[in-house]
């Protein structure tokens, strides 16, 4: 349902993706992964249609309509990595906003728009918080709101920009089976960015894997996660082992070269950290 | 958090399942996550205007045009003036029995000058409320872009340069005025585009401070290289809502219409502005276009105002952030209630500009000032104390 | 709510269409000038346009200091029922506590004036009065003494008190061509500097205070600097010691306590011909702000006996 087709995104002069291209099926859950500075955040904002690219997307049909904010809203659904919320905005009225695309521009929310929160905010175990202003929630609960108000969109496409950054692994954990099951049950497509592998490995049947602004791999997250490519890719050490839901990628100190050692590991030279 | 079963078990809505086939545009949702939710609604309680909040407003406009109409230095019996008024209305078959001087006073003199004081009231405060929401900025009043200086430098050059303004038949001193305004916004957002669109809020503030800047020193110097019209400007500038006759109303009158009109009708998207112009377009609201037609909007509204009023300060920031700590920050509220309020504030302090001293009078800016601050502390206190 | 809202609307629209119904057309209507004297109606040309006048007015009230002394000096006053509160001659005129500034007419009705005259239209006051159905003649500062001595026409012709108005504008005249007499053509080719604000503000010849010295040949140091219409230049003290005039008067004595003494104090002040010879003097500040007879015989009394070296009368 998704299509990107050799997009190229570029500010100023520089080229920050190149020649990406990726179809995602409906129903699916793929991880976008990769080190920092990568483009993954340029990516899911040029497929939710807030940056201007060359090349085509492809959302449930050609083109997607990026000249126009309002049919995208119904389309996709982007969760930010870093959501504005303002302090003093309700919990209701913030997840709201969600529905702007489906009233009139001027008229104000129907009784439809009304149920969707609601049914919504009891969804997502926010129904207690429904009066409370966004600035009073603890952070798992805002971070609940913003996908409240995703999911409110009614968009097939939820794309999410690292959404556990700010959580702690029980509230990241929260958030990722929320959409999942949502995924399970309504047929939600999700296009999620994640920085933590295992999480990746056990959500997403798919990975891709950007780096330097392009596509290095694309896969299923057991092919595409091995400790060279680990450490090709994100210049990391890791060991990859199995784990019930998916893979797990830990993180091992990097063994120091002595003398006589040969082999791949070596240390790793600082200037390659990015 | 749920077991997937669990949640399940919850929802209450069958999910319609999307075909295989791509569609191009779209008119009706694709995903119905909840296809009938039936009566959940309950519990979520989205932010309205209360009537309870409008009938206050409405109630305090009518008795500050009430009082104002009874109290001027002609001292005319309350009883007889109300009669007056009444006699108007279709009707009603009353009469009072004043001189055909006192009618005069009562419907040249006091009536417009309260519909006047309502009109510039209400524009000011609603063009206020409604830069504060666009902008996000807190000190945003509706001489933001440079309508004041603008206004200032066309009714210096009308006074000026058209010394016989009185036997013109219709003054330019308004129409000046109101031109020299449109001009410095249209020079600000000339200015202030970066690029293709108007893409930075605050690189439109930035360059109204700029455009306002030169027109005031262009203002200043014609003023200086002619002494004589000094007071005269000086005084137009301190703002005052005297009037005789109805023109200046129905000059400015479809200017206020259209520009509430609009404004009020787009109360909701400033809401949605506040989580900034990124979010606000991924839930199909652009904000660089809601930003342009509000910024119309007020300015048109404000330099109307302005044309025919002066610049009379205070209100257009005291007034929507008063009643924003009182009511919370939905625009939905802010924006009709400011309109009712600033009306009924400036006409209130109009009453208060011209009586306290009678038969002299306080410059309408500083009675703005004396009455708005201590009742925004006390509101700002109040609300701390409740936080 | 909405349905509450819009009513509302639709009431006050009601109203309001209402009300400017009652907005009828208040302008003056315009008359032939009667020629013969004293008879009413009459119409009067003021800055303000033409203004009607249906009957002699028995009830002015005068808001400029000017127009009161001209009424006075033509015979008016009997009809005077009040002066603003800047008027100062004559002294015992009805004085109020108006100040031609006021920002409602209304005011003024309880006075009941048939004959309303000012020198400034602020806050629309002449629209206000006309709408009101009180005559008023605007009658503002002049540049010229036969401007002035205009609007000592208009006023004789508006109280009925043209003879009156004749009379004065010819002692006017008199007066004038007498202390020039008097003067002795000491003045001719003599320059001189009024200064009206301790920053140097003057006025030019093209001022009515301008005209009376021109009348005595004198010659204003601040017309080569005044290149714009505005008759009231702001000089530099550069420009006033480069000037060196040989008569200085100091029209801020009162609004800034300016004097002979401080005007000289001023650095490099002491050089210039005008304080080593004594012949610099201060005057009343109306002197450059009124334009009525008798300031206008103040003045030149004044300056006549400058000129021909007779002490002056003190400042009034």
């Amino acid at each position: 349902m998704l299509e990107i087709d050799n997009l190229v995104v570029e500010l100023g002069t520089q080229a920050v993706l190149e020649g990406v291209s990726a179809t995602i099926e409906r129903g699916s859950w793929v991880g976008l992964v990769g080190p920092n500075g990568a483009g993954k955040t340029t990516l899911l904002r040029a497929v939710a249609g807030l940056i201007d690219y060359r090349g085509e997307i492809c959302i449930d049909g050609c083109p997607a309509p990026r000249r126009r904010p309002r049919a995208m809203a119904r389309l996709v659904a982007f969760v930010p990595q870093r959501p504005l919320l303002p302090s003093a905005m309700t919990v209701s009225d913030y997840v709201l906003l969600g529905r702007s695309a489906h009233h009139h521009v001027l008229a104000s929310e129907t009784r439809r728009d009304r149920r969707i929160v609601a049914a919504v905010l009891e969804r997502l175990e926010l129904k207690p918080f429904a009066r409370k202003p966004v600035g009073e929630l603890s952070g798992g609960e805002a971070q609940r709101a913003v996908l409240a108000r995703s999911l409110a969109q009614e968009a097939p496409l939820l794309v999410m920009d690292e959404p556990t950054t700010s959580l702690d692994l029980g509230h990241g954990q929260l958030v990722l089976e929320l959409a999942d099951s949502l995924r399970r049950e309504h047929g939600l497509t999700v296009l999620a960015a994640l920085h933590d592998l295992t999480l990746a490995s056990q959500y997403a049947e798919r990975l891709l894997v950007l780096s330097g602004g392009r596509v290095a791999l694309d896969g299923p997250a057991a092919d595409v996660l091995d400790q060279a490519s680990i450490e090709r890719v994100f210049g990391a050490s890791v060991e990859v082992l199995a784990g019930r839901d998916g893979l797990v990628v830990a993180p091992v100190r990097p063994r120091r070269s002595a003398a006589g050692q040969a082999g791949s590991r070596s240390a790793t030279p600082i200037a390659s950290l990015r | 958090m749920g077991t997937v079963e669990g949640d399940q078990l919850r929802d209450l809505g069958r999910a319609r399942l999307l075909t295989r086939q791509p569609r191009g545009g779209l008119s009706e949702p694709e995903l119905r996550l909840f296809d009938d939710p039936g009566d959940l609604e309950a519990g979520i309680h989205p932010t309205r205007l209360r009537p309870g909040h409008v009938a206050l407003g409405i109630a305090v406009l009518l008795a500050a045009a009430v009082a104002s109409l009874l109290v001027g230095p002609a001292d005319l019996p309350p009883g007889a003036v109300l009669a007056q008024v009444a006699s108007r209305i279709p009707l009603l078959d009353v009469h009072s029995h004043l001189s055909a001087t006192d009618v005069a006073v009562i419907w040249q003199l006091r009536m417009p000058r309260i519909v006047l004081g309502a009109l510039v009231g209400a524009m000011l405060a609603l063009a206020g409320a409604s830069y504060q929401g666009v902008f996000h900025n807190p000190l945003a009043d509706p001489y933001l872009l440079g309508v004041a200086s603008g206004a200032g430098l066309g009714a210096t050059i009308a006074i000026i340069l058209l010394p016989q303004l009185l036997s013109w038949p219709v003054s330019p001193l308004p129409l000046s005025a109101f031109a020299g305004a449109i001009l410095a916004v249209a020079a600000t957002f000339a200015l202030g585009r970066s690029g293709q669109k108007l893409r930075n809020a605050s690189s439109l503030i930035l360059s109204g401070v700029a455009v306002g800047a030169f027109f005031t020193a262009a203002q200043t110097f014609l003023q200086q290289r002619s002494t004589p019209v000094l007071q005269e400007v000086y005084s137009w500038i301190l703002g005052s809502l005297s009037t005789a006759g109805w023109s200046d109303v129905e000059l400015i009158l479809p200017y206020v219409a259209v520009a509430s009109v609009v404004l009020v009708s787009c109360r909701g998207l400033l809401d949605a502005l506040s989580v900034g112009d990124d979010e606000a377009k991924s839930v199909g609201v652009r904000a660089d276009r809601v930003r342009l037609i509000v910024v119309i909007a007020a300015t048109l509204g404000t330099a109307a105002a302005v044309a025919v009023s002066g610049l009379i300060g205070f209100v257009g920031i005291i007034v929507p952030h008063t009643i924003r700590l009182l009511v919370g920050p939905s625009y939905r509220r802010i924006l009709p209630l400011a309109l009712l309020f600033g009306a009924g504030f400036l006409v209130l302090a109009d009453l208060v500009a011209r009586s306290v001293l009678s038969p002299g009078e306080i410059p309408i800016g500083v009675v703005t000032a004396f009455l708005g601050a201590p009742f925004f502390l006390v509101v700002l206190r109040q609300s701390r104390r409740f936080a | 709510m909405r349905r509450a809202v819009l009513s509302t609307i639709c009431l006050v629209a009601t109203l309001l269409a209402s009300a400017s119904g009652a907005a009828g057309a208040t302008g003056a209507t315009t008359g032939r000038h009667r020629p013969a004297g004293g008879a009413f109606p009459v119409t009067v040309r003021s800055a303000a346009g033409s203004v009607r006048i249906p009957a002699r007015p028995t009830r002015i009230l005068s808001l400029s200091a000017s127009a009161t002394e001209m009424l006075y000096a033509i015979g008016a006053g009997s009809q005077v029922v009040g002066v603003d509160k800047y008027s100062t001659w004559p002294p015992d005129a009805p004085r109020t506590s108006f100040t031609g500034y006021e920002s409602s007419a209304e005011g003024y009705l309880p006075l009941h004036p048939d004959l309303v005259v000012l020198a400034f239209d602020e806050h629309h006051l002449v629209a206000q009065l006309r709408a009101l159905h009180v005559p008023t003649l605007l009658l503002p500062p002049v540049s010229t003494i036969r401007a002035a001595e205009e609007q000592v026409t208009e006023l004789g012709a508006a109280t009925g008190h043209r003879v009156g108005a004749v009379s004065t504008d010819s002692r006017i005249n008199d007066d004038l061509s007498s202390a020039v007499a008097s003067a002795r053509g000491r003045g001719r080719g003599a320059t001189y500097y009024v200064e009206i604000d301790p920053t140097y503000y003057s006025a030019t010849s093209r001022t009515f205070v301008g005209a009376l010295f021109s009348r005595f040949g004198m010659r204003d140091i601040a017309d080569a600097a005044a290149k714009a219409s505005s008759g009231y230049p702001q000089l530099s003290a550069e420009y006033v010691l480069s000037a060196n005039p040989d008569y200085v008067f100091l029209a801020d004595t009162i609004c800034c306590g300016v004097s002979a003494k401080s005007f000289a104090a001023r650095p490099g002040f002491s050089n210039l011909a005008a304080v080593r010879l004594g012949h610099v003097i201060a005057v009343n500040d109306s002197v450059a702000q009124e334009w009525g007879p008798h300031s206008l015989e103040g003045f030149v009394t004044v300056l006549a006996d400058v000129l021909d070296g007779r002490k002056p009368p003190a400042a009034r």
